[in-house]
């Protein structure tokens, strides 16, 4: 595993470091414009390890470079679970940038208070509202990782980017119509209600946090089993 | 001796083409020459022994470890440990620099030195901070080599590693495999197009045909021994009833000015028929006369 691991740092280091300075200076500037601090985190969490678990995947297929690295010391189960540990590193490092891009966005506020975009962004200050986003930043990229890994890991990534519509638009539809059919609870409205409470916060976005962190376990076991049968 | 390499029975099928019964066996000491057109079952054998693709029956064993059908995983890792790979492309991620891929390539082996890598990247004079993709086809397969070589492997498994390089390449390549192999428990298991390869350095030579084992013999039984014999079509006549060769062995190729036809051994042949033309086989005319011949 370690050396799956190490191998996709080695691929994603180089484009890591470009990534983050496009996320820092994109973020600073989505920030400012919006005159929101609480757009970014989530924005950024999910971009930055979207765009380079891409990257490292689509490594994969070039020069024969999967079927290499079976050729090594490396079994299948370690290929995926080095692969899920090394995204989910990234999406560590996209936690990390965007809640620094968010910092910096408050010191920006409170250093330059003259100017108006940036007082405008500590008007009606939640720190509740940045825990709430940034959790919710990574449940949506831990949610599609876990949807997309195991399809890949099947089917490979250009054989699985065919794929990867259909479930979004199946999933889209479900949702679209499970919303237009429910109707709010009294126990779901006392829940959201609790949810703004700062305890409540911080408990709904450690509940999210491990439950999506528990998906994306599941799929990296779902991807072990799909992997183990993939011939190359 | 020592088996590094022993397949049997070895099936797979697919759709259009079935990899049928294959025995081969990599002795320590030898090279395997592996040879065959183009979809023979060449790749198809290496990727199952490298556990790629699953083979529907038959046992693979590397040193002794089984790393076919329900081989433990773990197990297979270790055998994987003593051997190296070289595919027909340099297949590390393009953005890597050299000594990038050193780095990875000691993430997975144990017994990975970097100064035995060092050294090799100084012999063959690859830059160190050039990345993959701006290396030349040689030096693609010069980095290759190296990071096959600087574990130590008992094994090494390549497939057409010398397609595409020039002739002096092709040398260089041959000369460090030349080199490896001055350790008797070494192997190599190589398949490749180029027989004028093999020639240099094969001990046995297999020819894969249609997913099937058509020869597999030692080399010098090919070089030193065989002969094609050049006749017309009386002298040919001569040949077929003079009892020389025993039914079903005598394998010829008629061509617009004449017939050829392969010689077991040459010697015997030429005290018989002191007045046909005869020449050495090599691998390519061997190869040509079993797969392509009428037998009678």
């Amino acid at each position: 595993m370690k050396a799956m691991f190490m191998s996709d740092m080695q691929v994603a280091k180089k484009y890591l470091l470009q990534q983050i300075v496009v996320a820092l200076v994109v973020g600073l500037f989505i920030t400012f414009v919006t005159q929101s601090l609480y757009i970014t985190a989530p924005m950024l969490i999910v971009i930055i390890p979207f765009s380079i678990a891409f990257t490292i995947i689509a490594y994969d297929e070039r020069s024969g470079w999967q079927q290499f690295r079976l050729a090594l010391p490396i079994s299948r189960a370690d290929v995926i679970t080095g692969r899920y540990a090394s995204i989910a590193l990234l999406v560590l490092v996209g936690v990390v940038v965007g809640l620094a891009v968010t910092g910096i966005g408050i010191a920006a506020a409170q250093l330059l208070p003259s100017v108006p975009q940036l007082a405008e962004l500590m008007s009606n200050f939640s720190w509740q509202a940045i825990l709430m986003a940034s959790a919710m930043g990574l449940a949506a990229i831990f949610i599609m990782l876990s949807i997309m890994l195991p399809l890949v890991s099947r089917f490979g990534m250009t054989k699985a980017v065919r794929y990867l519509p259909l479930v979004i638009v199946f999933g889209f539809v479900i949702a679209l119509n499970l919303e237009s059919n429910l109707q709010m609870p009294a126990f779901v409205l006392d829940f959201v209600n609790w949810v703004k409470t700062p305890e409540g916060t911080l408990a709904a976005a450690l509940i999210a946090v491990a439950v999506v962190v528990i998906l994306y376990l599941a799929s990296a076991s779902l991807s072990v089993k799909l992997y183990a049968k993939r011939e190359l | 001796m020592n088996d590094l390499l022993r397949i049997r029975s070895l099936s797979k099928h697919y759709e259009g083409f079935d990899l049928k019964n294959i025995d081969l066996t990599v002795p320590a000491g030898s090279v395997v020459g592996l040879v065959g057109s183009n979809g023979a079952g060449k790749t198809t054998t290496i990727k199952s022994v490298l556990g790629l693709v699953f083979p529907d029956a038959g046992s693979i064993e590397l040193s002794g470890t089984n790393v076919g059908e329900h081989a433990d995983a773990k197990a297979v890792k270790r055998a994987k440990q003593r051997v190296g790979v070289v595919f027909d492309t340099c297949s590390f991620p393009e953005e890597m620099t050299v000594e990038a891929v050193g780095r990875l390539m000691s993430y997975s082996y144990e017994t990975w030195s970097d100064a035995d890598f060092e050294q090799r990247l100084a012999q063959f004079e690859l830059p160190k901070d050039r990345t993959v993709k701006d290396l030349s086809r040689g030096m693609s397969m010069k980095l290759s080599l190296a990071c096959a070589l600087s574990h130590d492997p008992d094994l090494l498994i390549l497939d057409e590693a010398t397609a595409g390089l020039d002739p002096l390449a092709r040398d260089a390549a041959l000369e460090c495999l030349h080199g490896y192999m001055r350790d008797e428990r070494h192997g190599i298991l190589m398949s490749s197009h180029i027989t004028s390869d093999l020639e240099k350095i094969a001990d046995y030579v297999v020819c894969i045909d249609k997913g099937r084992i058509v020869f597999s013999v030692e080399k010098d039984a090919i070089t030193d021994l065989a002969g094609i014999a050049h006749c017309r079509a009386a002298e040919f006549e001569r040949i077929a009833a003079s009892g020389f060769f025993a039914p079903g062995e005598l394998r010829s190729l008629r061509h617009p000015y004449g017939i050829d036809v392969l010689v077991p051994d040459r010697f015997a042949f030429a005290e018989n028929f002191r007045d046909i033309a005869l020449d050495k086989a090599d691998i390519d005319s061997f190869m040509g006369l079993m797969l392509k011949g009428d037998v009678q």
